[in-house]
């Protein structure tokens, strides 16, 4: 049987056809856990796996060895994404890192800095939204410990608000806008891509 | 929309001070190095959001300059120079220091939303408030909910209404 050590050291163009192996013989136990690994592979490409399960609620780990192990309840259709680090992605983790170094008081009075679920939650954004529409992003601190992605999107715009649980964004355009206030998970962040797609 | 403290009113507003007319310019103190993305021209929403400060208070109204207030250009760039450098002095060291101003007519910051209100304050004649109406009545009192995605979107709006300019250099 596959492990995750496997999954994780084989090329890209193999590692679908792994997962594939992997799910066949863990769809029909009771329960089921589901993991991502995120490992770097040869010539520096970072590929970030995620899995996602069809058999109910249940609790996954994303392991990674850079951040804390964060637990998401997906209900959705297999389905699973494979993201490559980008210039814009890659400025945004930087931009991220600066972020975890704020202090209380960031503002001058007595601001909250981003909690450590936060920037979680917001690396994990920034990992799973496709990349073509961060070009022009950038990321905010607010004042209660949350963290905005705000920016332009062709002729529209983007907000997203994360902090420990919640997510929150507008995405509008001279035709229309949608906007949804989600429980932070992997499903809320498929919502956000889907109404991106929308209406970009 | 999502409910959060609030105070039942505000005994800052000035009644009978001169009202702000739509097309009065407005100034908004763009204090910190996290209000704004100089690379990519983008405000920080929190540039419009009720603050906590330092005494524990909540701040129950934004703080705006009014332009008309100044007698002259050179009063409104001693006030900029000199409030960016009294909040940052002890905090950041001066490489880091970062301080703007993003102006914008008052008529367009009340048209983003109807919860919107914007008032003369009491005691002073170069400031006003940016209030936000609660819907139990009142004004909200210090940071709004963000995860309501219609303030999320008003905050948006409001801060990409500033046209920010670099403070002028300050003046000993």
């Amino acid at each position: 049987m596959a492990t995750i050590d496997d999954i994780t050291t084989v090329e890209p163009v193999d590692v679908l056809a792994t997962i594939k192996d992997v799910l066949e013989e863990i769809k029909d136990m009771v329960g089921c856990a589901l993991a991502a690994a995120r490992k770097s592979l040869a010539g520096g490409a970072l590929v970030a796996l995620m899995l996602l399960s069809n058999s109910g609620t249940v609790n996954n780990r994303i392991i990674d060895d850079t951040i804390p192990p964060v637990e998401i309840t997906a209900q959705t259709t297999a389905s699973i994404r494979l993201a490559t680090e980008s210039e814009a992605k890659e400025r945004l983790e930087e931009r991220l890192s600066t972020l975890a170094t704020l202090e209380d008081g960031w503002d001058g009075e007595a601001a909250m800095r981003p909690s450590p679920q936060t920037l979680c939650n917001a690396r994990m954004l920034i990992e799973q939204i496709d990349d073509t529409y961060l070009g022009n992003c950038t990321l905010f601190p607010s004042n209660d410990a949350g963290i905005f992605l705000k920016g332009r999107l062709g002729n529209g715009k983007i907000m997203v608000f994360v902090n420990d649980s919640q997510m929150s964004y507008v995405i509008k355009n001279k035709s229309g806008k949608i906007s949804a206030s989600v429980p932070f998970t992997i499903q809320g962040i498929l919502y956000l891509n889907q109404g991106l797609e929308q209406y970009v | 929309m999502s409910k959060a403290p609030y105070i039942s009113e505000c005994k800052k507003i000035d009644s009978e001070g001169i009202p702000v007319s739509d097309k009065e310019t407005l100034i908004r103190l763009l204090c910190s190095p996290q209000y704004y993305n100089e690379d990519m021209n983008i405000v920080n929403p929190d540039a419009f959001d009720l603050r906590i400060l330092n005494s524990g208070d909540y701040e129950c109204f934004v703080s705006l300059g009014r332009v008309n207030g100044f007698q002259s250009q050179d009063d409104v760039d001693w006030y900029l120079s000199s409030m960016g450098y009294k909040i940052w002095d002890d905090k950041c060291d001066s490489e880091n220091h970062y301080y703007g101003y993003g102006t914008f007519e008052c008529g367009d910051a009340r048209e983003v939303h109807n919860m919107i209100e914007i008032h003369p304050l009491t005691g002073s004649k170069s400031h006003i408030g940016l209030f936000y109406r609660h819907p139990d009545g009142g004004f909200y009192s210090g940071p709004l909910p963000k995860s309501d995605p219609e303030i999320l979107e008003m905050l948006s709006d409001l801060s990409d209404l500033l046209d920010v300019k670099k403070a002028p250099t300050r003046k000993s």
